[in-house]
């Protein structure tokens, strides 16, 4: 059966694994940024004066900016190109209103790469860390994330999110019908991948714990079904084949069970199925829609949107004890739920006015947050270190992914070059 | 044959109200014989039910309606608990702060039982507090006397002097009667203070070192408090269901601390 289902499925659709087609890359335009940004300076980062075929520094740069906490000093103001503590003279720096200052050189041992980079503190004058990251001639872009990652937790106090990535799909037109691609990239939007490509829809990309695998919607068989896809290999499975939805996977955070919508039952319902057993296992039961059920960080309670109260709103489902709680109580639309890494902060869809926004509720006070002003947001999908939010918005008639801090200060908007892009999904690390 | 089909229709089409003639037309001016259903039952059938009646009598409908009436009823009850719930929180909030203006006002005069009812978060202070004034232990005058002196100053709201004096109690009372009171007021008032850490050494000197003390189970409780507020979620709720298990008053606002923010 699993055979005869895997030749369908490779007459019937072009699965390109690891294309790298770069078309779609995001540009990033920041919107709103904190009112007083660190002003922080990344001289070029060098092989002993020898550019390295990524700019490093400039990576680096890009990342802190995008945070939106940061103001890196542009390359052509600067009075020096320090690689080494030693070269550095403050009082070049400080002319230039630099708070930090991020050193750093590369030296090469048999194709393998050491960048050893500082961060100083100009105005104490003081080295904050010195710190050393290896790579292969094609990890560059790793590294620069990796210095961007330990510059900003310095500084901020917060891991950073940089060496992370975003699943996401795109759709656009092609010889008349749309084309759906499953798109995985950096979080900065570069080395785009292209991880399935279908003539049906793909809906609801989702990651493993250990963000190795995705698992998603594809109605590439002719009605919806959930596949789990290896990012390495590109090795697909299909997990449900039921009548009716099948929908809406979330991973469970010890990788074991996955939560899921199937109507098989004529309404659909929330279900756990475990991948080991292969068992699956009704977890609600009521005559009204339960959906997009998501698990709390100690996985063992689930949230999802129910209209069980006559409205969608959202509930958290202890597991074990089947006890259901209603969570949010603001508005007469509230779905879509998320859970912050500190499990505390509920992000969802709002609505707000007849116009969906994107909005955060404390859990423990009951504060209700709306972060965003565009329109049509959906699919908010929150940063493994719970600072900053994806969401899905329109620019014009298109779709597009915008970011927003949880705070709600610093906002971005990062465009496509064409095609729709909707339903992001940021890797859990 | 295709005039004789016509006339058919036709003829039987006759009762037939103005709307359903133009059909009628449509057909004969075809050429193909598709349409087949002939209009013949609607006369045959003289006393039709009028359609909403009949719907309303449909078992599925009305269990559409009741489905309809119950999720709504269910979001109404949802709703109101959720005020309820809110409404007896910030009763709560009102009551801590009459119950603090009036200890206020009373501190400057004669040491005096406030806070005689039962069933708030400040029982844990009125119980404690009552402890011991009312059972005066003979063991050491001294030791007794010094933990009063402390408790009155705490009492009266000079925390910086009950502070000192609790910290002076437990270093020369190591192994007093009253040496884990101390312990657990000192956590209190780190606690009023927002000294998290320092409460939560205090408030786990009581629970670890003296686990069958009184004050032991409200240590637990404050605790579970203290890493609720530092974040520590997980610790947080398995110290609540500690002190939640018992019957005292702790566990009755444990209970009411868990069901409120877990």
């Amino acid at each position: 059966m699993s055979k005869k289902l895997g030749l369908v499925l490779s007459l019937t659709l072009t699965t390109l694994f690891w294309l790298t087609p770069a078309a779609a890359e995001f540009t990033i335009e920041i919107t709103q940024g904190v009112d007083n940004p660190t002003r922080i300076a990344i001289p070029p980062i060098t092989q002993s004066g020898r550019a390295l075929p990524e700019d490093v520094s400039n990576i680096v740069s890009n990342d802190l900016q995008r945070s939106g906490l940061f103001s890196p000093i542009p390359r052509q103001n600067m009075l020096s190109f320090p690689a080494t503590i030693k070269e550095v003279y403050y009082r070049d720096w400080r002319i230039l209103g630099s708070e930090y200052l991020v050193v750093g050189q590369v030296v090469e041992n048999a194709g393998r790469y050491r960048i050893t980079f500082s961060l100083v503190e100009i105005t104490g004058g003081r080295t904050v860390f010195t710190k050393v990251v290896d790579g292969g001639s094609t990890q560059f872009r790793d590294m620069a994330h990796y210095i961007s990652d330990q510059v900003y937790e310095a500084i901020t106090g917060i891991p950073g999110a940089f060496s992370t990535r975003v699943a996401y799909v795109t759709a656009y037109p092609k010889n008349g019908s749309m084309n759906f691609r499953l798109m995985v990239s950096d979080a900065d939007g570069h080395r785009e991948r292209m991880l399935l490509e279908s003539r049906q829809p793909i809906m609801s990309p989702a990651w493993s714990p250990d963000a190795s695998e995705l698992v998603y919607v594809s109605f590439e068989t002719g009605r919806p079904a959930i596949f789990r896809q290896r990012l390495a290999t590109g090795a697909r499975e299909q997990l449900t084949n039921f009548k009716g939805l099948n929908g809406a996977p979330s991973w469970s955070p010890d990788g074991r069970k996955l939560a899921l919508v199937l109507s098989k039952d004529g309404n659909p319902e929330i279900y756990t199925f475990d991948l080991t057993t292969r068992q699956f296992s009704r977890v609600t039961s009521h005559f009204a829609i339960d959906t997009e059920p998501n698990w709390t960080p100690d996985g063992k309670s689930l949230i999802f949107t129910s209209d069980r109260g006559g409205t969608p709103q959202i509930y958290k489902l202890a597991i074990a004890s089947g006890r259901v709680e209603r969570l949010t109580f603001a508005g007469s639309y509230n779905a879509r739920p998320r859970l912050a890494p500190d499990g505390r902060t509920l992000v969802m869809v709002h609505r707000d006015n007849g116009n969906f926004h994107i909005a955060t509720q404390d859990l423990v006070t009951g504060d209700l947050r709306v972060l965003t002003q565009t329109y049509l947001d959906e699919s908010p999908t929150v940063a493994p270190n719970g600072a900053m939010l994806l969401y899905a918005t329109k620019q014009g008639d298109k779709g597009v992914l915008a970011a927003v801090s949880l705070d709600a200060g610093v906002k971005f908007l990062l465009p496509a070059r064409f095609g729709d892009v909707r339903e992001p999904a940021w890797s859990p690390k | 044959m295709r005039a004789l089909i016509a006339s058919t229709l036709l003829f039987a089409c006759i009762p037939l109200t103005l709307q359903a003639a133009a059909p009628v037309s449509e057909i004969g001016s075809e050429s193909t014989y598709n349409p087949p259903p002939i209009p013949v039952p609607v006369p045959v059938t003289p006393t039709p039910q009028p359609v909403a009646p009949a719907a309303v009598g449909d078992p599925h409908y009305q269990l559409q309606m009741l489905q309809d009436e119950v999720r709504t009823l269910r979001g109404m009850v949802e709703e109101l608990s959720n005020d309820i719930k809110q409404l007896k929180a910030r009763q709560l909030d009102d009551y801590m702060d009459l119950d603090r203006r009036l200890s206020g006002m009373s501190a400057g005069a004669t040491e005096t039982q406030t806070t005689p009812t039962a069933h708030s978060a400040s029982t844990t202070t009125t119980s404690a507090a009552t402890s011991p004034t009312v059972k005066p232990t003979p063991a050491s005058g001294n030791e007794a006397a010094d933990y009063t002196a402390a408790y009155n100053a705490l009492k009266a709201g000079k925390t910086a002097e009950a502070t000192a004096l609790f910290k002076q109690h437990v270093e020369k009372y190591p192994n007093g009667t009253y040496t884990a009171n101390a312990h657990y007021w000192l956590g209190e008032i780190y606690l009023l203070q927002n000294n998290l850490e320092q409460a939560r050494q205090s408030f786990n000197t009581v629970t670890s070192s003296y686990p069958a003390h009184r004050k032991a189970s409200d240590a637990t409780f404050k605790l579970g408090l203290v890493y609720h507020l530092m974040g520590d979620n997980t610790k947080a709720k398995s110290l609540l269901e500690k002190a939640a298990a018992g019957t005292d008053n702790a566990a009755k606002l444990a209970q009411s601390y868990l069901r409120e923010n877990f």
